[in-house]
């Protein structure tokens, strides 16, 4: 697992896997490597781990994050119902018997893991957030959580007021690797950045609807979100991480037009 | 909020076809609780036997003693999990663990990384493939109404049982003994409202999506399938397909207005 600071105190944790046709948000036709990434914020006190990764990266995530937690607390967000998000909650929980749960999801994650046998997890309740509620409840104020744009059922992003990295669960994560060795982070390198006819076959494949769909209601979504925050880093738990804000409002462009379409950009 | 702990109870809708209904709380409103089905279905051949979707993980107890109980001494051949998120898939682990020689079918894409060490148990399946379970068979089709793009249906065609994971769902009132009821044996038929309720919070496309395009991608599939029984994941099981039609489409058209 690759370990690399996108800001102080926001930890990128990555292992890679190559782009073979197995997966299903990923476009036919796409090649190169593709990132899987869980993001871990710190305070002096307390960390955050957002969302928990795929059960192929479990044992390299519960080898890493014990020396990445220290002694502080640990809490972690689910930003959706999927198993790259909650596949390895369980286990997380397991090793973590204080750590918090936190979701926007009106299901709680415990209804939807089983921790092991002889587990002595005693963290909960889990903190169910509203929408737009921010973090404050569990030591991360600065921390909001906001309704995607595009998303399946309960999705969440969070975004960090304070240091403006979007954190985007399934969407932005458009950008594959070209050998696994590359810097997850692209940081402010303008360089052959996706075009939106390439970001718009990744939407699609996950967001297939986005084919037949009305998108004025999106575009305004869109315009209010990002009328109201800056992000300085759009964080997906696929894909290569994007950092640096003119990198960042470029590339949202892209995505941008990307969701409206070809006719419609 | 859903609160937890999930009671499954049994009902066979057609010889060899039997639901686990599997139920949450949902909070309809300020003031007002509904129940929403999170249910799985064995559908049982001379030979072999399939499970449709696995119920939530916070079911797996008293799911656990459902299936064997009804199971009755025969295996479980094989899972289809309709699409994975957690209410369709997230008993796939323990049901492995539970019957060590069954194989999962469906839309395998991802489960590599979701259970690296079971891929020899997974049989992908696509669109147009189906499983001979002796005298019967469980065809996949494609999910016209879904969530997830790597979602697939299945179609038995001698009872004429369609099981279709996240559409035609509704909720039912938070009374004792509704849960195993079909859809024509409660007190009210469901109407667009119980079945708008789920469309807007489970498939958040029907916001953006004319609902038209939904609807005519669903009436042809169901001039290519005669269905008698139909088979949701969250709502309970319909007999009465055509009155039921009609109610998911004004659900869908409701949410856009």
């Amino acid at each position: 697992m690759h370990i690399t600071e996108l800001a102080p105190n926001l930890l990128v944790l990555s292992a890679c896997e190559p782009v073979d046709g197995r997966v299903s948000w990923v476009p036919p036709g796409a090649t190169g490597f593709e990132p899987y990434n869980v993001f871990l914020l710190r305070t002096a006190d307390r960390a955050l781990l957002v969302d928990t990764g795929v059960a192929k990266h479990g044992p390299a995530l519960l080898a890493a994050l014990p020396g990445l937690a220290g002694a502080r607390r640990l809490f972690v967000y689910a930003s959706r119902i999927e198993l790259d998000t909650l596949g390895n909650l369980a286990a997380v929980l397991a090793s973590f018997p204080e750590a918090g749960v936190v979701t926007a999801n009106p299901i709680s994650p415990l209804e939807l893991i089983h921790l092991p046998p002889g587990c002595t997890w005693h963290g909960g309740p889990v903190v169910h957030l509203r929408l737009n509620e921010d973090l404050g409840a569990v030591g991360f104020p600065h921390l909001v959580a906001l309704e995607p744009v595009l998303r399946t059922l309960g999705t969440s992003w969070l975004y960090d007021r304070e240091g403006g990295t979007l954190f985007t669960s399934d969407s932005f994560g458009g950008e594959m690797l070209g050998a696994p060795d590359m810097p997850v982070i692209r940081r402010d390198d303008m360089r052959h950045l996706p075009d939106a006819a390439r970001l718009r076959a990744h939407l699609l494949a996950k967001f297939d609807w986005l084919a037949q769909a009305d998108v004025g209601g999106l575009a305004a979504h869109w315009d209010r979100l990002f009328g109201s925050i800056a992000p300085g880093a759009l964080a997906p738990l696929h894909g290569r991480v994007q950092a640096g804000r003119d990198l960042v409002a470029e590339m949202l462009a892209r995505y941008r037009a990307a969701m409206l379409g070809p006719a419609r950009a | 909020m859903l609160t937890t702990t999930t009671i499954t109870q049994t009902r066979e809708i057609t010889p060899g076809c039997v639901w686990f209904s599997s139920c949450l709380p949902v909070r309809a409103s300020a003031d007002r609780m509904v129940h929403n089905h999170n249910s799985c279905f064995l559908l049982a051949g001379t030979r072999a036997t399939v499970l449709v979707d696995t119920g939530m993980p916070s079911a797996w107890p008293s799911l656990r003693a459902e299936l064997a109980g009804v199971l009755a001494g025969r295996p479980l051949d094989h899972v289809f999990p309709t699409h994975p998120e957690a209410p369709h898939m997230g008993n796939l682990g323990p049901l492995m663990e539970a019957y060590p020689a069954l194989s999962v079918v469906g839309d395998l894409r991802n489960y590599h990384l979701y259970f690296p060490e079971q891929e020899a148990r997974m049989r992908p399946m696509r669109a147009g493939e189906a499983l001979d379970l002796g005298g019967r068979r469980l065809e996949f089709v494609p999910a016209v109404i879904r969530d997830l793009p790597n979602t697939l249906w299945g179609y038995e065609p001698e009872a004429r049982i369609l099981f279709l994971s996240d559409a035609y769902p509704y909720t039912h009132a938070h009374e004792a003994g509704q849960c195993l009821l079909l859809a024509e044996e409660l007190p009210h038929m469901p109407g667009p409202d119980e079945t708008r309720l789920v469309i807007e919070r489970a498939l958040s496309w029907t916001r953006h999506v004319p609902a038209e395009h939904a609807i005519a991608a669903l009436d042809a599939f169901l001039a290519e399938h005669p269905v008698r029984i139909v088979a949701p994941a969250h709502g309970g099981v319909i007999t009465d397909p055509v009155a039921m039609t009609r109610v998911f489409h004004d659900g869908l058209r409701a949410i856009r207005g």
